[in-house]
């Protein structure tokens, strides 16, 4: 908003467009309780009528910043298949070959120690 | 091995789905994980003892594992040069439908990412870890993790062909295609 007003001397450095690219879905995650608390204060407030906070992010992006001004929920999207990769296997059982690999060295644990 | 190992040992089998998802999303490869989850596994037996107990196990047997992906990253790139470099030029990611990615595009772009960003990416975005637990596994500063995980996002995002520009339309080199085919302007 503030470029818009014709005198445009602010350059952001690179480092803090960097800092800012990876900040939303960082403090998105963080400031997940905070928000709800927040909501949860305003509603009791104001009993307002429920406003979702991240309106604006449906805003087209500016151009100069392709890169740093990611969807919100695009990154949630990669988030959701980066995890979904993750848990799918995580939630598999323990293959027969684990198992048995214990199984063998506990036993030959075992035998070292009669020894 | 003491009483104390017992549990341990019952620890480290309810760990290996774990251990498998984190092997399978830095190598993208169900078999090599395994492989990778076995001589772990073999590793973190033999040296039970050094564990320290009251410590996390599962950040523990995680190091373990990323020093053995790492070490063979290494072995494998003395054998093969430039293996990354040529599957990057092969990658055309395009999704079909904004919104809509493909899991099958989103599993070439993670791998093609520097193996140090995918294992940073992974421990903060999918397993959990703190920034702080992420620097302690992969052995370098908390700012390190917080950049490569950065990178990343920005490399994945890149790689998929999404941002934020082009959510909102085609690009502005199929606009001027579709333009001449059409005999028309852009936008009229």
């Amino acid at each position: 908003m503030a470029g818009k007003n014709g005198s445009t001397s602010y350059t952001a450095p690179a480092a803090v467009e960097e800092a800012s690219a990876w900040q939303p879905p960082t403090s998105r995650q963080e400031g997940q309780d905070r928000q709800t608390a927040a909501n949860e204060e305003d509603a009791k407030n104001q009993s307002s009528p429920e406003r979702p906070p991240t309106m604006d992010t449906q805003r087209p992006s500016h151009d100069r910043k392709p890169r740093g001004m990611l969807d919100r929920s695009l990154q949630a999207q990669l988030g959701r298949q980066l995890r979904s990769i993750f848990s799918d296997v995580a939630s598999e059982p323990v293959p027969e070959r684990f198992i048995k690999l214990l199984e063998e060295l506990e036993a030959l644990e075992a035998r070292e120690k009669r020894r | 091995m003491n009483a104390d190992s017992v549990p341990l040992k019952q620890a480290l089998l309810g760990l290996i789905p774990n251990l498998r998802a984190f092997a399978v999303s830095l190598c993208g490869d169900i078999e090599r994980a395994d492989d990778l989850v076995q001589e772990a596994l073999l590793k973190a037996w033999n040296h039970l003892d050094s564990f320290q107990e009251g410590t996390n196990l599962r950040a523990w047997l995680f190091t373990i594992l990323r020093n053995t992906y790492f070490s063979e990253c290494r072995r494998r790139r003395r054998e093969v040069e430039d293996r990354d470099g040529t599957k990057a030029a092969e990658l055309a990611v395009h999704p079909g439908q904004q919104g809509h990615l493909d899991m099958q595009d989103f599993r070439r772009a993670l791998n093609l990412l520097p193996p140090d960003q995918r294992e940073a990416l992974i421990l903060v975005g999918a397993a959990g870890f703190s920034y702080e637990e992420a620097a302690g596994i992969s052995g370098c500063a908390v700012g390190t993790i917080k950049s490569r995980v950065n990178r990343a996002r920005s490399k994945l995002t890149e790689l998929l062909g999404v941002t934020t520009s082009r959510d909102f339309g085609p690009d502005s080199a199929t606009e001027a295609i579709v333009a001449r085919s059409v005999g028309g302007g852009p936008r009229q």
